[in-house]
């Protein structure tokens, strides 16, 4: 017999788990797209990524394509990909040394990315952007001690989106702001029944982690304390949880199995499908919870404790220029271009909420239409409801937002009650944020 | 292995030069595997000893990872127990499928090899995200497995979603690729001379027999190079639990494998110290399990020339 040849296994297979880690790691920033440099026909490549949909990137393509028209003799290339994916090849990028000009950053992450010097300061020297347009607050939502290592790309603030198309259908009234908690239950369950068990009135919002931070600043707390640590107890937690379950339990909010699907963004979300007749987002995702769905959508401020909706103006996300970016004059002139500039104001339109400049933002409000006037009214009307900007969430946030989806997961799955599961997640919590 | 086929094989007269030659054509390989494995492999295994988050340089912290992935984190054990069953029922499932078709293919009639390219289909599309893809769609809530349960009046679930169903359709989907082993199994299946069917035959062995007393003893060695590799395969699965669960390990970590949570330790959480450990402890478990195999190998594999390793 000859098989023994075949049956001579190849101890090379175990080594492959290993590579993926490895060489992932190694080759990626080679094969990235690195920072442009100058090309033949004399122009300057610049690179810029950002997250996001394909209504996000079609506006976003717009704006860009202004951009060139004006400065002909810059090109940019650009990249997209949704939040997670984006951020973990964002890390990648900069360990390889080979991110993208200018770069698109989450809140959650400036902290860490400005305190390992990957931001150049965008205050003075060659990348300077000029931020008078702005308000100066929100500006300095953009700043890690004395530089300003991002710009504000858009301002959102957080919203209940409600399908009224559904709820005319259902004979349920849209909520009115000021609304409660408790309104919101009675609502929910409306929903519910009328619909014969087959719409939840709201997706479960448990798993969401700002909505337990509106949920804490209406009760006077803070998600974070200014050194970086929890403004809130495991009983916080566990009084929210404990809300939200009952809400699930009573068939009001989404049962579990949906709720897993937000992470997917608007597409795919309980919204979509038309298993729940409202969400809680950040109204800089409305245009694309439109563009997932047929029904007419609107906008409800958040329900309120005391007058208090703990609804804040967010930073939907901020621009940055990489601190290794061969051009940084003409990196600063895109976002300088992007968070000032009309032209770049009515290509982007409500993509990432507000524009940040307050002389257009308030011509753009004046003429915007369809979901972008949405929009633009719900900020104006929520103007007066608005908390304090926080400052700058620290290091360790962005991966809180998962942790939260996951230990959430145990008690909509009905594995854990909600103060086991909230226990749970101080403790794994305490593991990241001391890292 | 007969004595005549080692004697065909000659000792090389071929110089110095040749040999020269030689490594020169080999060169461009050497420099791949120099700087596209090895060099990767002895950094992370340095990476294992360091705190590193791709952003700061990395930190010397010794065995800390390693305490920590024994001692403090329950879901690296979650993890390992997710993936061992996974391994312990995809592995002798997808064999004894591949190994029963493979059977009914092994016969001369008329369109086999239609069918033996359609089994083995699914298994060329294996690792592919498009076919994670759609098993998603399928198995998820209005996907066609709930419906189709729920329109014969069965309560269809929405499988992909609901933890005590996730696992088990990820399961499916393996087991549903035994092309790859079924293909091994043919080949050893035609390599089983006739004469010994005959002989069996007329000494009055019925198909059980046969089975029993001829083709298993001889197909041994295919079987236990079929058991290895899909072993291996099955504890470095990572495509279709990262598709299917939107690269959570979810819902409730139902689905978070091995590889899934060294991918989420790096990536996720910026710690390719700890991620790097990870790979190392399942490198090594791998090999343990290997030599194991080995070892056991000797009591029922049967390798044709007599001879008893």
């Amino acid at each position: 017999m000859r098989l023994r040849h075949t049956a001579a296994p190849r101890p090379a297979h175990p080594l492959r788990t290993l590579a993926v880690a490895t060489t992932l790691a190694c080759a990626l920033p080679l094969t990235a797209c690195g920072s442009g440099s100058g090309s033949s026909d004399g122009k300057v490549k610049l690179s810029f990524s950002w997250w996001g949909d394909a209504s996000r990137a079609k506006a976003t393509e717009a704006a860009v394509a202004a951009f060139e028209k004006v400065h002909p003799n810059i090109e940019v290339g650009t990249q997209y990909a949704t939040f997670a994916a984006y951020n973990q090849k964002l890390a990648t990028q900069i360990a390889g040394g080979g991110a993208s000009d200018v770069i698109q950053i989450d809140w959650g992450n400036q902290s860490q990315y400005a305190q390992s010097h990957t931001l150049l300061d965008l205050s003075s020297g060659p990348g300077k952007v000029d931020v008078s347009g702005l308000d100066p607050k929100f500006a300095a939502s953009g700043k890690e001690g004395s530089d300003q290592v991002a710009v504000p790309f858009g301002q959102t603030a957080q919203s209940i989106v409600v399908d009224e198309t559904r709820l005319d259908a259902l004979g349920v009234p849209v909520p009115k702001a000021g609304w409660t908690w408790e309104d919101l239950q009675t609502f929910a369950q409306q929903v519910h029944a009328r619909s014969g068990g087959k719409t939840a009135g709201i997706t479960d919002p448990g798993s969401t982690w700002p909505a337990f931070q509106s949920w804490l600043l209406q009760r006077g707390k803070p998600l974070y304390t200014a050194d970086g640590a929890f403004g809130f107890t495991k009983d916080d937690l566990a009084g929210f949880w404990t809300f939200c379950t009952q809400l699930r339990k009573s068939g009001a909010a989404t049962a579990a199995n949906l709720t897993e699907t937000v992470v997917s963004g608007p597409a795919e979300d309980p919204l979509a499908k038309g298993a729940a007749a409202a969400e809680w987002d950040y109204d800089s995702i409305y245009t694309s919870h439109v563009a997932a769905n047929k029904d007419k959508l609107v906008l409800v401020p958040l329900p309120t404790v005391n007058g208090r909706t703990g609804m804040y103006a967010k930073p939907s996300m901020l621009l940055s220029v990489y601190a290794r970016s061969k051009h940084p004059k003409e990196a600063a002139e895109l976002v300088s271009f992007l968070v000032t500039d009309s032209r770049a104001a009515t290509a982007l339109g409500s993509s990432r909420g507000l524009f940040p400049d307050l002389v257009v933002r308030q011509q753009q409000g004046a003429s915007a239409t369809g979901a972008d006037k949405v929009v633009a009214d719900y900020e104006a009307a929520a103007d007066s409801l608005l908390s304090a900007t926080p400052s700058a969430p620290p290091k360790g946030d962005a991966q809180l937002i998962t942790l939260m989806q996951r230990v959430y997961d145990e008690v909509s799955f009905g594995r854990q009650s909600p103060q086991d599961a909230s226990a749970s997640f101080m403790q794994q919590a305490g593991q990241i944020l001391e890292q | 292995m007969t004595p005549a086929s080692r004697r065909r094989r000659p000792a090389r007269p071929g110089g110095v030069a040749d040999r020269t030659a030689g490594y020169v054509f080999l060169l461009p390989w050497f420099a791949g595997l120099a700087i596209f494995t090895v060099g990767p492999l002895v950094y992370s295994l340095y990476l294992s000893f360091t705190r590193y988050d791709l952003l700061d340089a990395p930190k010397w912290i010794g065995l800390a990872n390693y305490r920590r992935m024994f001692t403090s984190d329950p879901r690296y054990f979650h993890a390992v127990r997710v993936t061992l069953e996974y391994v312990v029922v995809v592995t002798p499932v997808k064999l004894g499928l591949g190994l029963a078709v493979a059977l009914l293919l092994n016969r001369r009639r008329r369109g086999v090899g239609l069918y033996r390219s359609l089994f083995y289909l699914p298994s060329l599309l294996g690792t592919s995200v498009a076919v994670a893809l759609v098993w998603r769609s399928l198995f998820a809530q209005g996907g066609a497995a709930s419906d189709g349960l729920s329109s014969l009046g069965l309560p269809g679930t929405d499988f992909v979603n609901d933890p005590s169903w996730s696992l088990p359709t990820i399961i499916l989907l393996s087991c549903w690729q035994f092309g790859a082993p079924m293909v091994i199994f043919l080949a050893g299946l035609k390599q089983i001379p006739s004469e010994l069917y005959d002989a069996a035959a007329v000494d009055g062995a019925g198909f059980r027999q046969r089975f029993l007393h001829v083709t298993l003893p001889l197909l041994s060695p295919v079987i236990f190079f079929n058991v290895l590799l899909e072993t291996i395969n099955s504890f470095q699965a990572f495509t279709p639990a990262f598709i299917i669960s939107g690269g959570t390990g979810g819902p409730a970590d139902s689905t978070l494998f091995y590889t899934l949570y060294l991918y989420q330790s790096g990536f996720n959480d910026f710690r390719f110290g700890y991620a790097s450990a990870m790979a190392w402890v399942l490198i090594a478990a791998v090999a343990v399990i290997t030599a194991l195999m080995f070892r056991l190998s000797r009591l029922w594999v049967f390798y044709g020339d007599g001879g008893n390793r």
